[in-house]
């Protein structure tokens, strides 16, 4: 591998980078939205907002600076949020289901055999204390 | 008077390189026999300190390496219907499905060929900046000769992909060590 080329990408201005990232983030989300509700092509993405084929397809790039705008209409057609706030997302997520496993691991010093006590709890709490034991 | 025309056709060689590889992504480059620079290498000498597509070029390093690392390269970020959309010439539509994801979408006017070979490889040429306006990348004296490049070697690519000279296991090309593309 060049030296140049590898400079090259530790040098991108981490503005653009951010951006990238935070733009195929966007994208990413939308294509998994659209699988989850069963949109499957740009095509029918494009007939949902009631644009060409072509706009949407542009909008989805991971490069387009996707106005506001655009991301509250996909949201509309898509009948979820893409992106939230982190206080409306807090809010949302409070309540996350979780899963809490006790694992016990016990050697006995007169044998090698290793013995496992494993407790599983699963359900739903405002917020909860990880134990490990 | 009668007049001779001699068709001097010389053989270029080139040899594949490694341009970077990330997590999920393995770019290739290739580099023409007696030239100091691979093709991906000389479009960032083109092009990182030019203050007018300082976003442009930016940009599209990030996105190469946003899909290096984190997403591979889908089919999705890489385009024919652009081109399409570009008029590209009548004899574009005559190569193969991967042969014409020359282009990596990008709705600017800086063009990066490249040619998307899976998820995880893809070759990384030359590009330039497109005039801009409604003209193909053939009409454009800039970017045309990346162009028709982009297309020689990609077309030699596929010819070694098919001949079992190149092949790719996972983000790994296998090739003989010595081996050249002849354009």
């Amino acid at each position: 591998m060049s030296d140049l080329i590898t400079n090259a990408f530790n040098e991108i201005d981490p503005r653009n980078e951010r951006f990238i990232e935070k733009n195929t983030d966007i994208v990413e989300e939308i294509y998994a939205l659209m699988e989850q509700h069963g949109v499957k092509s740009q095509k029918e993405l494009a007939k949902l907002l009631g644009k060409k084929e072509s706009e949407v397809s542009k909008l989805l790039t991971g490069i387009q600076n996707m106005t506001l705008r655009s991301i509250t209409n996909l949201e509309v057609a898509l009948g979820t949020d893409i992106i939230l706030t982190a206080s409306k997302a807090k809010v949302r997520f409070e309540h996350t289901n979780y899963m809490i496993c006790y694992k016990q691991i016990q050697t006995s010093s007169h044998s090698e055999k290793t013995s496992t006590n494993e407790h599983f709890q699963i359900g739903k709490v405002s917020s909860f204390k990880l134990k490990i034991a | 008077m009668n007049s001779l025309a001699i068709n001097l056709k010389v053989n270029i060689f080139a040899t594949i390189k490694t341009a970077q590889s990330f997590n999920k992504v393995t770019y290739y480059t290739v580099k023409f026999e007696n030239e100091e620079y691979s093709e991906f290498e000389k479009f960032i000498i083109g092009h990182r300190n030019l203050s007018e597509i300082h976003n442009e070029y930016n940009d599209l390093m990030s996105l190469i390496k946003r899909l290096g690392n984190e997403i591979g390269a889908l089919e999705r970020y890489f385009s024919r219907k652009e081109r399409k959309a570009e008029a590209l010439p009548p004899e574009w539509n005559k190569l193969r499905p991967h042969e014409r994801k020359l282009h990596i979408k990008y709705h600017h006017n800086l063009r990066l060929y490249c040619m998307r070979i899976n998820d995880e490889v893809v070759f990384l040429f030359n590009g330039g900046i497109k005039t801009p306006g409604k003209i193909t990348a053939q009409e454009c004296k800039v970017v045309r000769q990346y162009f028709r490049m982009a297309n020689k070697l990609a077309s030699c690519i596929e010819e070694a992909m098919k001949d079992g000279e190149i092949s790719f296991h996972g983000k790994r090309i296998e090739i003989e060590e010595d081996y050249e593309l002849i354009l």
